[in-house]
């Protein structure tokens, strides 16, 4: 009975020894990463950004709020922020970052709008399923054969239809400030 | 004499503990352990070496803390713990690759988390780490890596050829320059398609699986081609 | 849509369009082991559909209540290999207690779940998306439920397969990776149904 008790005793000190070791290291590790990680993303809104306008710069729309849940054809999505795009001065147009759920995943994409509608799109991040055709195939196709949303088609249907509404709500949103002006 | 017939020995334990698992106990090829990140991270070329390299360092790291702590894990915990370790070794790699290489990290995405579960590595934990030393630990971790990544590179140029019609370098590991090596399909400067014989069926999950079956079919032909050619030389030598 | 069609539609898709072993290549470890013999596919698929609704229902809860607060959510893939390989052993323990019956099914194929990807990549793969409970839910039922179909399946074709004559070369896993790859591409054509 005593030995059972000593064995117990050693398994469970020892588990919990290289519990809290690794707990240490990953904290320790996030600790280091954790700023370059944040930079990333910041990176990766800004690469998109360049996407959508070549050679622009960007400013933030501070007056912009955040708006959370807006319902659209088959999702509710989020409009983020909004950038206003200039080359020498000249207002090339907007751009909003969206972000919406379909029940494969999250997509965090910018959509640049001005006075003919709807222009590129970029994604900043996508957790769809992994070999989703809707980045390569999707966007690809819209991005360079300047068609409109609706007729471009593609395997991923449920995400396409994700992408269609995050993109609506940005341009709806554009109308309604234009209309206000 | 006998330190000298001991090293001989121990040198040769070495050799085989870092050979073995690179061709002749390939863990993919051979042992077909880790399927999982193999059909589904061979894609492209880059993807493969990326998720090898990381595999490789995680195998290793886990192979070496394992066997270190062997004689101090007791028994009746030994799979919690090496699960524990492999897990933070993984978080580390996650952590690490998410900060460096983000897009590594992005295209690999889910299958990172799941080397936690990879039968190699588990596997090599409870059949080797824990009952060799440190060195050998080591080596056959380097060795499994090794293995592994050539095995996930194969089937990746494989893919990527026939689906996509060109290697692409340079879109993961972003620090080369991109580069587009036209061999199935070439495309002039505006992205008109000159000529283009790639089947995009082996980008997608059939095309994993027929790659893989057809290399596991080609090595059992080279298998069996062996063994008919040594029962012939045995019969000739009977003669 | 309302939430319970969103729901049964995760099901679905996530059963037929999206399956997880012919798209994704969970699991394929067992799939390839296990799937030669219909009863103990349905073992595993029945462990499988078991460990993994049952995780998602617990770790879900840690990560979103536990870890976000506490503002480690890095350490998700320690918590939830823990929790899967703590809860195979309780299973496991439970299962033998009550149904001894049950246990002689799927008794075995308990200590293979933990490192079924399946189970950790459906728990990750949920929390990494940012599902909300009942999205998580829906996707490990599908998913699990898909696993099962098609591991089922599977056994029966190579049940079937072993009856013909095949080139020496292909005999055994190649040409269960033949079929997979045609299974593959014949889930391929759902993909539609999504519409």
């Amino acid at each position: 009975m005593k030995e059972n008790v000593k064995i117990y005793l050693r398994a469970a000190i020892v588990l919990s020894s290289i519990g809290a070791v690794s707990a240490g290291v990953i904290g320790a590790v996030n600790l280091i990463t954790k700023d370059r990680i944040a930079q990333n993303e910041v990176n990766a809104t800004n690469k998109a950004l360049a996407d959508i306008y070549e050679n622009a710069s960007f400013v933030e729309d501070s007056e912009f709020e955040k708006q959370e849940g807006v319902q659209m054809d088959n999702f509710k999505v989020n409009l983020l922020s909004r950038y206003e795009a200039k080359k020498e001065e000249e207002l090339l147009g907007f751009v909003y970052k969206t972000s919406g759920k379909n029940s494969y995943g999250e997509i965090v994409m910018l959509v640049g709008i001005n006075e003919q509608g709807i222009g590129r799109i970029s994604f900043v991040s996508d957790t769809q399923t992994y070999g989703s055709t809707l980045e390569d195939e999707y966007l690809y196709k819209y991005n360079n054969n300047k068609r409109e949303l609706d007729d471009v088609s593609c395997g991923a249907t449920y995400g396409a239809k994700l992408v269609k509404d995050m993109a609506k709500a940005a341009e709806n949103d554009y109308l309604s400030r234009k209309e206000g002006k | 004499m006998k330190d000298l017939a001991y090293r001989e020995e121990a040198r040769a334990r070495h050799k085989e503990s870092f050979l073995a698992p690179i061709i002749k106990a390939n863990p993919l090829f051979v042992m077909l352990l880790g399927t999982c990140p193999a059909l589904a991270v061979t894609k492209s070329l880059e993807a493969a070496i990326g998720m090898g390299i990381l595999f490789t360092f995680v195998l290793t790291c886990s192979n070496v803390l394992v066997s270190s702590l062997r004689k101090i894990i007791p028994s009746e915990v030994t799979t919690p713990s090496y699960i524990v370790i492999i897990a933070t070794f993984v978080t580390l790699v996650k952590l690490l690759t998410n900060a460096f290489m983000p897009e590594l990290y992005a295209t690999l995405g889910v299958f990172l988390s799941l080397l936690v579960v990879n039968c190699i590595v588990l596997g090599r934990s409870e059949a080797f780490a824990s009952k060799n030393t440190i060195f050998d630990s080591f080596l056959d971790g380097i060795g499994n890596g090794i293995g592994f990544t050539w095995a996930i590179s194969l089937m990746a140029i494989i893919r990527e050829i026939l689906g996509t019609g060109m290697m692409t370098f340079g879109k993961i590991f972003t620090f080369i320059p991109l580069i587009k090596l036209p061999i199935l399909k070439m495309v002039d400067a505006s992205n008109e398609i000159i000529y283009d014989y790639s089947i995009s069926l082996f980008q997608t999950p059939v095309g994993a699986f027929l790659v893989f079956g057809a290399i596991l079919a080609v090595i059992a032909a080279i298998g069996n081609l062996k063994a008919k050619k040594a029962k012939y030389k045995q019969k000739e030598g009977n003669k | 849509m309302s939430y319970l069609v969103a729901f049964l539609l995760a099901i679905i898709s996530s059963t037929l369009i999206d399956n997880v072993v012919l798209s994704r290549f969970y699991g394929i470890c067992s799939f390839i082991g296990v799937g030669n013999k219909t009863k103990s596919s349905i073992g595993m698929g029945l462990a499988v559909t078991f460990v993994t609704v049952f995780a998602t229902i617990i770790c879900w809860p840690i990560y979103n209540f536990l870890l976000i607060p506490a503002e480690i959510p890095y350490m998700d893939t320690v918590v939830f290999i823990l929790v899967i390989a703590s809860l195979v052993q309780i299973v496991g323990y439970f299962i033998k207690k009550k149904s001894p019956s049950l246990y002689k099914t799927l008794g075995i194929y308990l200590p293979l779940i933990t490192t079924n990807c399946a189970v950790l990549g459906v728990v990750q793969g949920n929390t990494d998306s940012g599902l909300d409970f009942g999205m998580s839910v829906a996707n490990a039922l599908g998913t699990s439920i898909g696993f099962f179909i098609v591991i089922f399946l599977f056994a029966c074709i190579r049940e079937r397969l072993e009856g013909y004559k095949v080139p020496k070369a292909l005999k055994g896993v190649p040409i269960a990776l033949f079929v997979a790859g045609l299974m593959a591409m014949a889930f391929l054509g759902l993909q539609g149904v999504a519409g």
